[in-house]
C-alpha cells in the first residue's frame, strides 16, 4: 500500500483482501465517504448553532471558554431540531448501462437484496443527478437505491442513482496487468 | 431432474439446454462409445451451477474421463457462464475456442478487464473466461485447440466401420484479423477502471460446429450471423467450406434472429424437414420474433424451442417497493429463469434411423403453437 494517510490506515483491516493485500479503491472510497460525512455533520452543526445564535444572540460570547458557553435550546418548530428522515423500505441495485438512445438509458440491474435473476431497466436521464450525468456512458456502473422515506412523518418515495467513481489506473496497476498477461502468454502460446 | 438415463454406446445424442434467455444456452453431445462433448455453458442464476454439468451428472456420465471436448463458441455471457466449472471437473477434456491471432494483446485485454474485479466492474464473461485460462494454462498444451474453418477438433472410431467427428466451420481468417484490430479498440474504450465491457461483435467470432456421427450429420449454429460479404459469417461457410454436408439436425443460430437467418442454409446445408431447435434471448432485445418463428416453421415441421418465456414484469418483491416502482417513470422487467431441454437421439449404426425427440421442463414444439 503506497499511501499512508491516517484515514486509510484506519480502514486497512476491514479492506484487507483474502490474499493479504489491501483494496485501494475501497479504502479510497471509504475514506472519501467518511470525509463527506464529517463535512455534512459540520454543516448540520453550523446550521444548528446559526439557528441558536440568531435566537439567543450569542455571537458575542467567547465560545472558546467552555464555562461561558450556553447549551443551545432549540425551539420545537425549528426546521433542524428533531428532524428525522429514515427509509422504511429500500430496494438497492448495482447496475451498468447497456444502451443509450437519446435520453433513454437501458441498464442491467443486479438486486443487492436478492442476487438471483437480474433485471433490465429503462429510465430517463432525468433520474440521474445532474452532477453524475457527465459519467453516463455505455458500460458505466452505478448504484441505485429506491425507497420510501419518512421525513418527519411525511411519507415520500425517493430514488437515488449514483455512478461509480473509481480512481484511474496507476502505473503499478498497468505493470501488474502486463506482467500477468505475459505470464499467461508464456503458458498458452502453444495453442494450435 | 431425470432425463432418461445414459444413451447406449451406439446411440448419438445432441441435447440443447436453454434458460429462458438471460442465463445462457449449451449443447451436450454424445458421439458414441461414451465420448461426450460440451458446447458452451449456462447457469441456474440462483445456485450459479452449470446446467450442462448437472445434466451430464444426472445421466450418470463419468465426467472426469468421458467428456473429451469442451468448446467455447464465443465469450458472450449467454454462452460462457459456468464453463470454468465444467473445465475444472472434466479433467480429460480438450478446450477449444477461436484463438485470436494476437494472443498476447488479447490476454492483456482479458487481464485489464479482470483487474476490475476488485471494484466489481469486470464483465462476468471475462471473469469466467479468465478462470478457464487459469485452468488450461497448467494442463497439457495438447489439450487446447484453435477453432477455424474446416478444422477437425475431435475424431473417434466407434467401431470398425464407423467414426464420429467434431469439425469447426468458423470463424473465418478475415474475422480473426478484424478481431485483432477490435481488441485495441476495446482496450481504449473499456480500459478505464469504471467501465464494464459491452462486447459488440463477438457473434462474428462464433464457432459453428459440424458433427459427423456415422452417416448422420448435424450442425450447431452458435450465434453466427449473416454478413454482407462472404469473407465472414454464414456466407463464408456456404461459399468456402469443403467439409460441410447436409444435416438432419440444426441448432438455429443467434436465437432465431433475422440477422442469423439465411435462406441458403436451409436449401444448401440442411436436408428437408430437419430437426431445428433454438433458445430464446431476453435481455435488451427479445428473440426470436414471431415473424421469424413463422419463417423457420415454414422450413420444417420439427421446430422446437427450450422455453417461451418473455417477461415484462419486475421481480416479485415487497408490495410497497413494487408500488414505488410502478409510480416512478422507470420500466423494469426481470430476465426470468426458465429452463428447457430438447434431447435428440439417433442410432449411429443405422443409417435409416431418424432423430427421436424428448422435451423436458419448459421446452415445446413451436409448429403446434403458431399454426
Amino acid at each position: 500500500m503506497a499511501s499512508n494517510t491516517s484515514l486509510e490506515k484506519k480502514h486497512y483491516i476491514s479492506h484487507q483482501t483474502a490474499d493479504g493485500n489491501f483494496d485501494k479503491n475501497r479504502i479510497t472510497l471509504f475514506a472519501l465517504n467518511e470525509e463527506v460525512n464529517k463535512r455534512v455533520g459540520e454543516i448540520e452543526m453550523h446550521n444548528k448553532f446559526e439557528n441558536y445564535s440568531t435566537q439567543q444572540n450569542i455571537l458575542n460570547q467567547n465560545l472558546n471558554k467552555e464555562s461561558s458557553f450556553k447549551t443551545p435550546v432549540f425551539e420545537k418548530n425549528s426546521q433542524h431540531f428533531g428532524r428525522r428522515i429514515y427509509f422504511s423500505k429500500t430496494q438497492k441495485w448495482v447496475g451498468h448501462i447497456l444502451e443509450i438512445n437519446g435520453d433513454l438509458i437501458t441498464a442491467k440491474l443486479n438486486d443487492i437484496n436478492n442476487p438471483t435473476t437480474y433485471e433490465i431497466a429503462e429510465f430517463d436521464v432525468d433520474e440521474v443527478p445532474p452532477e453524475d450525468r457527465v459519467l453516463i456512458s455505455e458500460g458505466a456502473g452505478f448504484y441505485w437505491s429506491l425507497g420510501q422515506a419518512n421525513d418527519n412523518g411525511q411519507i415520500e418515495k425517493r430514488s437515488l442513482i449514483r455512478f461509480q467513481r473509481t480512481k484511474p489506473w496507476e502505473d503499478s496497476d498497468i505493470n501488474q496487468i502486463v506482467d500477468t498477461a505475459e505470464d499467461l502468454y508464456s503458458k498458452l502460446r502453444n495453442w494450435e | 431432474m431425470s432425463f432418461g438415463g445414459l444413451p447406449n454406446k451406439n446411440v448419438a445424442e445432441i441435447t440443447l439446454i436453454g434458460t429462458g434467455g438471460g442465463y445462457g444456452e449449451s449443447a451436450v453431445v454424445h458421439l458414441g462409445n461414451n465420448n461426450w462433448v460440451v458446447i458452451d455453458s449456462c447457469i441456474d442464476p440462483t445456485s450459479k451451477n452449470s446446467l450442462p454439468l448437472i445434466y451430464l451428472k444426472s445421466l450418470g456420465v463419468n465426467i472426469v474421463e468421458n467428456v473429451k471436448l469442451i468448446v467455447c463458441t464465443h465469450w458472450h455471457d449467454d454462452h460462457i457462464l459456468g464453463l470454468s466449472q465444467i473445465l475444472n471437473e472434466c479433467e480429460a477434456a480438450t478446450f477449444c475456442m477461436a484463438r485470436p491471432n494476437d494472443l498476447k494483446k488479447f490476454l492483456q485485454f482479458v487481464e485489464l478487464d479482470y483487474k476490475k474485479i476488485d471494484i466489481e466492474v469486470s464483465n462476468s464473461s471475462t471473469i469466467e473466461f479468465r478462470k478457464c485460462l487459469d485452468i488450461i494454462k497448467d494442463r497439457n498444451p495438447n489439450k487446447r485447440k484453435n477453432a477455424e474453418i474446416d478444422k477437425v477438433l475431435f475424431s473417434i472410431l466407434i467401431n470398425d466401420k464407423i467414426n464420429s467427428e467434431v469439425i469447426s466451420l468458423s470463424p473465418s481468417d478475415f474475422t480473426m484479423q478484424e478481431f485483432d484490430k477490435e481488441i485495441s479498440t476495446l482496450i481504449t474504450e473499456y480500459g478505464p477502471s469504471s467501465k464494464k465491457v459491452i462486447p459488440k461483435t463477438p457473434n462474428a467470432k462464433s464457432v459453428v460446429i459440424f458433427l459427423k456421427m456415422g452417416t448422420h450429420r448435424a450442425m450447431l449454429g452458435a450465434d453466427l450471423e449473416l454478413k454482407e460479404t462472404n469473407n465472414e459469417g454464414w456466407l463464408n461457410i456456404l461459399d468456402y467450406s469443403q467439409v460441410v454436408e447436409k444435416s438432419t439436425l440444426f441448432k438455429i443460430s443467434h436465437h432465431g434472429s433475422s440477422n442469423g437467418y439465411c435462406e441458403r442454409i436451409w436449401t444448401e446445408l440442411l436436408k428437408p424437414d430437419p430437426i431445428a431447435k433454438l433458445t430464446p434471448w431476453n435481455k435488451n432485445k427479445k428473440l426470436p420474433e414471431v415473424h421469424m418463428l413463422r419463417k423457420y416453421a415454414a422450413h420444417t415441421n420439427n421446430l422446437f424451442m427450450t422455453s417461451p418465456v418473455f417477461n415484462d414484469k419486475p421481480k416479485n418483491r415487497d408490495k410497497k417497493i413494487e408500488k414505488i416502482i410502478k409510480k416512478m417513470n422507470i420500466k423494469i422487467r426481470e430476465a426470468k429463469f426458465s429452463m428447457g431441454v430438447i434431447q435428440n437421439r439417433i442410432n449411429i449404426e443405422n443409417p435409416d434411423d431418424i432423430w427421436n425427440t424428448q422435451l423436458y421442463e419448459n421446452a415445446f414444439h413451436v409448429n403446434s403453437q403458431i399454426a
